[in-house]
């Protein structure tokens, strides 16, 4: 692992390309998470899950934010305005925006999938010699510790539905979980900045780990 | 009174090790795993270190006695 860096500007080439790729992807699935949350805050099951949301919402696009603040200080990727963080005039106008979830059980485990495989990102780049990157990375893991916590509880609270809707909700959570790797493409870039030294070793392996365990604590949860 | 399944939680919290827990509110849920997760993320004004749920039917009174 090569010595701690305080500036992109003093990573190589081919790690800021990746670093930013990498970057934007998270901030867009952060900004589609606070949406979802967002757009379920006066909708969930008691005022206590929707104060949950509302400010999960807040953090996720809080996140984002400062992940976008990144980008633009450390990058120079042109900084989103506020309004294209959460508009939903933005979202609608792209291809690939995000559809609202019209429902309870497929909000949380869709929203569990994305927030796992965006917080094991995280995880591992907590261990990035880019420093500013690896601090915000600490602060943003920790704060997550909650929201998965509240996917997994939440997913308990369906021990009521039939067996086929649970195991509907189960495939569902690995389809989610699937596109969300797919989308984030981390396994492939933290590779890559393992390979150029940027991680701490093992962080990789640590990431499938988490999302194994997440994913095991789901199934338990589901029942 | 709450929904079936739904029972009342007391949410207490302390800043330092040293602090006593004190009652910072009360969440409803259906587990106590899902009330922490609700205390957790609906007593967030203060940073607290330390956060703990009780049900508020574990607060034991005994029934009054005749003299």
């Amino acid at each position: 692992m090569s010595s701690t860096l305080a500036f992109a500007d003093d990573l190589p080439v081919a790690a800021q390309e990746t670093l930013r790729d990498l970057l934007l992807a998270l901030t867009k699935a952060k900004q589609e998470l606070g949406f979802q949350y967002a757009s379920w805050c006066i909708r969930g099951p008691s005022v206590e899950a929707n104060i949950a949301l509302a400010g999960m919402a807040q953090e996720e696009l809080g996140h984002a934010a400062v992940l976008d603040g990144l980008l633009g200080e450390d990058m120079d990727h042109p900084v989103a305005g506020k309004d294209d963080l959460v508009g939903w005039n933005r979202w609608s106008a792209s291809s690939a925006a995000p559809a609202m979830i019209e429902s309870w059980p497929t909000l949380v485990a869709s929203c569990l999938a994305l927030d796992a495989s965006v917080t094991a990102t995280l995880e591992a780049l907590k261990s990035s010699t880019y420093v500013r990157l690896a601090q915000r990375a600490s602060k943003m893991v920790q704060e997550e510790q909650y929201h998965l916590l509240f996917g997994v509880e939440t997913v308990r609270t369906f021990a009521d539905l039939p067996r086929e809707t649970r195991l509907e909700l189960s495939a569902g959570y690995q389809r989610a979980l699937a596109a969300a790797e797919t989308r984030l493409d981390a396994a492939r870039t933290l590779s890559r900045l393992d390979a150029l030294g940027m991680l701490a070793p093992g962080a990789v392996k640590a990431r499938d780990r988490f999302l194994q365990v997440i994913a095991q604590r789901f199934n338990t949860a589901c029942g | 009174m709450s929904a079936p399944g739904r029972q009342v939680f007391w949410v207490f919290a302390r800043r330092a090790p040293t602090d006593p827990f004190e009652q910072v509110g009360s969440v409803t849920a259906t587990s106590e795993a899902i009330a922490y997760v609700y205390a957790r993320t609906n007593y967030r004004e203060r940073s607290w270190r330390d956060m703990r749920v009780v049900p508020r039917d574990a607060f034991y009174e005994p029934a009054a006695q005749a003299p």
